[in-house]
């Protein structure tokens, strides 16, 4: 019979504890039926085990619940929110660009015209210039008709370039006056996109306003 | 209550079946934290810590014991409290009266239910086991109090604390032997039913451990 050592503390603690593997604990058994000293520590051990376990439990002091806040939970956002968000986006960006297009046309447009009304023009002041032949043209064939062939044919041409218009007035002089360019997107169509625009973002707003609001009825705070 | 189903509901986010765990554990984790802390206040933050983290980190709990789980939280909320009161000043446990005396019969162990001196015993026998726990290092503190007061078997503490088996063993029997001698000095100041023998056998063991 040998003093208890801290071995048989702790595998008379694990037996206390019915921790202990089956073969070590009949053994540990034998020794106690046998050894007073071991069965002195063993009932020290009891005894400290069955204090502690008569410490009386507290409850609670308050509820330790938490709150959707605390456990840092949202709201979930209903599937058709993106949707209606990225609708809303697109409208936006469309109206934009046709506003674009728009301007960016009629900053173009007067230059074309001017283009266009340079080159008629050129071709306008011809015709007056030709138109101012013929009497010359006519007067040659007074002066020296047989002589001069070429001034004969003039006569022939004169009849056409009589019948061609002049260039019309407003044409001739578009320095003075810009056209008047409404654009090339209807006006329609960009009211339409605004209103698109708002009211996918106000119907994406609704649907998340009245899920927040179903969240926190059923998560009070 | 079905504990698997609530958990698997927290699990997917269910703050309302999370809070059915919590109103059944609350008792069980703040005494755990009052045992170990010994401090009231502390427990209560420790708590309240110990469950934000485990509704946070549900996703890792994997079956088994779900109380050892919720105590492995609560054992870490408590680690770091007992870090940060290492920082700071510390408050007494004893309750104090205006002239900063320990109160012999704190008012905030009075329960309803028992009489005069059932009371004072009661409290008497928390002060003292309370007052030997304190004297524990804290790793020994953890070990007895998830074993004698939650009732967790050594594999469950193994899990709770990171800690081997045959290391808990060893703290479990060193804790109770150092308890039981704390215990034995309060002598006459214990409740008549909860006086202890007097022994000589406790200090030859813990010599014999070093």
């Amino acid at each position: 019979m040998t003093a208890p050592t801290f071995r048989d503390a702790e595998n008379l603690s694990a037996y206390l504890d019915e921790q202990l593997p089956r073969g070590i604990a009949t053994r540990l058994q034998q020794r106690l039926d046998s050894d007073p000293q071991l069965g002195a520590v063993y009932e020290q051990l009891r005894q400290a085990r069955h204090l502690l376990r008569q410490l009386p439990a507290r409850r609670a002091p308050r509820n330790f619940t938490l709150t959707p806040k605390m456990a840092g939970l949202k709201a979930p956002t209903p599937r058709a929110v993106p949707v209606f968000r990225f609708a809303s986006l697109l409208a936006s960006l469309l109206l934009l660009l046709t506003f674009a297009a728009n301007n960016l046309s009629a900053l173009s447009v007067p230059s074309m015209a001017a283009a266009s009304v340079t080159a008629y023009n050129a071709a306008g002041m011809e015709a007056p210039l030709e138109q101012s032949q013929p009497p010359e043209a006519s007067a040659a064939p007074m002066l020296a008709a047989p002589a001069l062939p070429e001034a004969s044919a003039a006569p022939t041409t004169t009849p056409e370039l009589l019948r061609m218009d002049p260039a019309p007035a407003d044409k001739l002089a578009p320095q003075n006056e810009s056209p008047r360019f409404t654009g090339f997107i209807p006006a329609w169509v960009q009211l339409g996109l605004l209103a698109g625009a708002i009211l996918t973002a106000l119907a994406g707003w609704l649907l998340h306003q009245k899920a927040s609001a179903d969240f926190t009825r059923k998560n009070p705070q | 209550m079905n504990e698997t189903a609530l958990i698997q509901d927290a699990q997917r986010g269910d703050l309302e079946a999370f809070n059915r765990l919590v109103l059944h554990y609350q008792d069980a984790i703040y005494n755990t934290a009052l045992r170990i802390l010994g401090d009231e206040d502390r427990a209560a933050d420790a708590t309240q810590e110990a469950f934000l983290s485990a509704f946070r980190s549900l996703n890792s709990y994997r079956g088994g014991s779900f109380k050892a789980w919720l105590m492995r939280t609560v054992t870490n909320a408590c680690y770091d409290e007992l870090r940060r009161q290492k920082r700071r000043p510390t408050t007494p446990l004893e309750p104090e009266n205006d002239d900063e005396e320990t109160l012999e019969s704190p008012r905030w162990l009075a329960d309803s239910s028992m009489g005069p001196e059932e009371q004072f015993a009661a409290a008497e026998l928390e002060h003292a086991i309370q007052h030997c726990l304190n004297a524990l290092p804290a790793d020994f503190r953890t070990v007895v109090v998830l074993a004698d007061l939650q009732g967790l078997d050594y594999a469950e503490i193994a899990a709770a604390v990171h800690t081997p088996l045959g290391t808990i063993k060893s703290r479990l029997a060193r804790a109770r032997l150092r308890l039981r001698a704390c215990l034995q000095d309060f002598g006459e100041l214990l409740p008549a039913p909860f006086r202890l023998d007097s022994d000589t056998e406790i200090a030859s063991v813990e010599r014999s451990r070093a």
